[in-house]
């Protein structure tokens, strides 16, 4: 009974990873590309992304995810694509659940690391831009031979912060039935078994763990400058 | 015709005038003091001259070509490309010194000549190849006495240390001019001096030519062959540095030296 509820919280945890390590994968850039966009010199352009960051982050994720799931089937008649991949814990049928949650998460999530970005980029003095300046670089020299070094290793702690949280946000793809680790303890839970749902808290807590390390591993490997 | 010839300079932040008609020449191999009060324009001068600031009026030429006028900085006029290849006259050092902190000493000279030299690759034009660019960058670092130094980064350093990182950093593009913007002004006091010696040496060996802002009156009497006293956004002197320390003309400079004189005696 549990190595068979085991193997099912393993399912559903594979899930949670697998929505995690794709949120983070589109999420990282996306967010970039909207804080340029946040900060360009274009009016128009930056105070629509604005609009958009603020929206973003002002509303739940969980409304996110249903809004992202449900209105363009309702309005425009679109479907998520379904996919088959021939895994059997992956029908098609589901991965247009999945593909929907995975959407809401990287938007939800590049709308933060956007303002973390901005943040970083900001705090650099703009004694660093002029001096590169005066050295004869342009402006994409600058930017990645000179800033983005300094700001990430400025936001590696609000990042890591970020990260962590989105590991257990993951849950919150179960309200359109996406079948991660929480969906699977919580229909354990309504059979009438409780311990399956401390145990999944025990999964989050483990993969916390390992990844708090991963990170403070990268904040001392950039240790050797100051900024 | 001088080498440097900067012409009726004007400058406004909004409404506050910062410099004012400003003009003065300078001969290759010569070097400037700027000297005044803080708030005067001293630093806002340099920073027009580099294109950090655009200029509201008035033009700067080298050997008789015009390198900066009031068009410069418009973004939609032509001329605001040729701000890079103009850019090359001069060499720029802090105050704050600037250095990347992700380099070591070495790297933050290298870079800007590797960047350089990969342009000119790219351009099909003769180039150095990296072992070249180190070498030169180490024999920088060797004239401001920094070699063994090379693979500090730069919170490894003391600020002396650094800002003559910054100084052979600014001489690796081989600025016609190089500028100091008072160099000295950060760092603890026991630190000015093996700046100061430094820049001495650049001059007395290299013979490059400088214009150097600074509070450090001595050492402007000392190196300098023009001293230019900014008040008011205006030029209240100009002249060799015993026509404007001994027998000042103008009374704000007068006035300046008196209460520099002062404060050096108490």
């Amino acid at each position: 009974m549990f190595w068979k509820i085991t193997s099912e919280l393993l399912n559903g945890f594979t899930i949670s990873i697998f929505l995690f390590t794709f949120t983070l994968l589109f999420s990282l850039p996306l967010g970039l590309l909207m804080c340029f966009c946040t900060m360009s010199k274009v009016k128009p352009l930056s105070i629509f992304m604005k609009f958009i960051v603020l929206i973003l982050r002002g509303t739940p994720l969980m409304l996110q995810i249903f809004v992202i799931f449900y209105v363009p089937g309702l309005l425009f008649d679109f479907q998520w694509p379904m996919i088959n991949t021939g895994w059997e814990w992956f029908d098609s049928s589901f991965s247009s659940r999945f593909i929907a949650a995975l959407v809401a998460f990287s938007v939800n999530y590049a709308a933060y690391f956007s303002e973390i970005y901005r943040g970083g980029i900001q705090s650099i003095p703009q004694g660093q831009y002029e001096a590169a300046e005066v050295l004869g670089m342009n402006k994409r020299q600058i930017f990645f031979k000179v800033i983005l070094l300094q700001v990430i290793k400025r936001i590696i702690p609000p990042m890591s912060n970020e990260v962590i949280t989105l590991i257990k946000d993951t849950s919150l793809a179960n309200v359109i039935a996406v079948t991660e680790l929480m969906f699977v303890a919580n229909l354990k839970l309504k059979t009438g078994l409780i311990w399956p749902i401390f145990y999944a808290g025990l999964f989050y807590f483990i993969f916390n763990g390992i990844v708090t390390i991963i990170l403070s591993k990268v904040e001392k490997k950039l240790s050797y400058f100051k900024v | 015709m001088a080498f440097l010839e900067v012409r009726n300079i004007e400058k406004s932040f909004g409404k506050v005038e910062v410099l004012k008609d400003v003009s003065f020449d300078l001969e290759l191999g010569e070097v400037l003091s700027i000297i005044g009060s803080s708030g005067n324009g001293k630093t806002t001068l340099l920073r027009c001259l580099n294109y950090l600031e655009t200029i509201d009026g008035g033009a700067v030429s080298i050997n008789g070509e015009i390198i900066l006028d009031e068009e410069y900085g418009d973004r939609k006029n032509p001329k605001n490309k040729k701000i890079s290849i103009n850019r090359k006259h001069y060499g720029l050092v802090f105050q704050q010194f600037n250095l990347f902190p992700q380099y070591t000493a070495l790297k933050n000279i290298m870079l800007p000549l590797e960047l350089r030299e990969k342009e000119r690759k790219k351009k099909g034009l003769n180039y150095l190849d990296n072992k070249q660019i180190e070498e030169e960058s180490l024999e920088l670092l060797k004239k401001v006495g920094l070699e063994e130094k090379k693979d500090n980064y730069p919170c490894e350093l003391s600020g002396g240390q650094q800002q003559r990182v910054a100084i052979a950093r600014a001489m690796v593009l081989k600025p016609d001019i190089l500028c100091f913007d008072e160099p000295t002004s950060a760092l603890d006091p026991e630190l000015t001096g093996e700046v100061l010696k430094v820049i001495k040496e650049l001059k007395d060996e290299f013979k490059i030519t400088m214009i150097i802002v600074t509070h450090e009156m001595e050492f402007a009497r000392n190196i300098s062959d023009k001293v230019l006293h900014l008040s008011k956004g205006k030029v209240a002197s100009f002249g060799t540095p015993s026509e404007v320390f001994d027998n000042p003309a103008n009374d704000d400079t007068k006035q300046f030296i008196a209460s520099y004189e002062r404060m050096k005696n108490e």
